[in-house]
């Protein structure tokens, strides 16, 4: 398939920072986002989903989605608690899970970093830098609205 | 949308497709029954907000074993015909991040 790389990437962007609407100064950085493709699946609901949702909700959809994280481990490189979730994940997929073949789970890395923003004014102005986030590494992980 | 195989190279596959899944059906009264259907899986463009979504869908019915007499036996599960990238849609389905 053609396309942006598998996994979850680093994505550059131009971002251009504005000191009012009209723009008096602004300055461009450099920033990265987190984009890509990570697992997601729909199969048929359990039991207790059924009786839950009144028996309108037989189908379970979960996903993972391409965020920021705060956390700055690297998988195979990870802590103990990191290799326990994994296999706890692996025990799941072989209890109830699907067939031939490997379930393949891509994770990157993750962490932000913040970076300042100089703003060019016009003559006579100043004004002082302003700090963005970037994204420095991403992974696959709970689908959030927003990030902290 | 298409069948995963093997051959496919599953660690490649992006998008969503029909892959066999199995699961235990179960419903209290009755013992469970493991049973083996079609369901999707797949890696969607998370920039986008879509997930694997079941888009058309068929119906079976199996009977539980051992229940008790006022228990009904039977048993009805969604069996996935086609499936695609899409929002997760709350009308028919538990929408969950894990």
């Amino acid at each position: 398939l053609d396309g942006p790389a598998l996994g979850c990437h680093l994505y550059p962007f131009n971002v251009t920072i504005r000191s009012d609407r009209r723009g008096t100064c602004r300055g461009t950085h450099l920033v990265h986002a987190c984009v890509g493709y990570c697992e997601s699946s729909a199969f048929p609901s359990r039991y207790s989903v059924l009786a839950a949702s009144n028996f309108t909700h037989n189908i379970t959809s979960t996903s993972r989605c391409c965020t920021i994280s705060k956390e700055a481990k690297v998988r195979g490189r990870g802590g103990e608690r990191e290799r326990e979730r994994e296999r706890e994940r692996e025990r799941e997929r072989e209890r109830e899970g699907w067939g031939e073949g490997e379930t393949y789970v891509f994770m990157c890395m993750f962490a932000s970093l913040q970076v300042k923003v100089r703003l060019d004014c016009p003559r006579g102005r100043h004004h002082d830098d302003i700090e963005i986030l970037t994204a420095t590494a991403c992974r696959c992980d709970m689908c959030r609205k927003s990030h902290d | 949308v298409s069948s995963v195989t093997v051959a496919t190279a599953l660690h490649e596959f992006r998008g969503c497709a029909v892959r066999e899944f199995s699961f235990v059906a179960q419903k209290p009264g009755c013992r469970g029954l493991k049973i083996t259907t079609e369901a999707c899986w797949g890696r969607c463009h998370t920039w986008e907000k879509v997930v694997a979504s079941v888009i058309n869908k068929g119906g079976r019915g199996v009977r539980l074993p051992g229940c008790r007499a006022d228990v009904s036996p039977l048993y009805h599960y969604p069996v996935a015909l086609h499936c695609h990238c899409s929002a997760c849609s709350t009308r028919d389905t538990e929408c969950e991040t894990f």
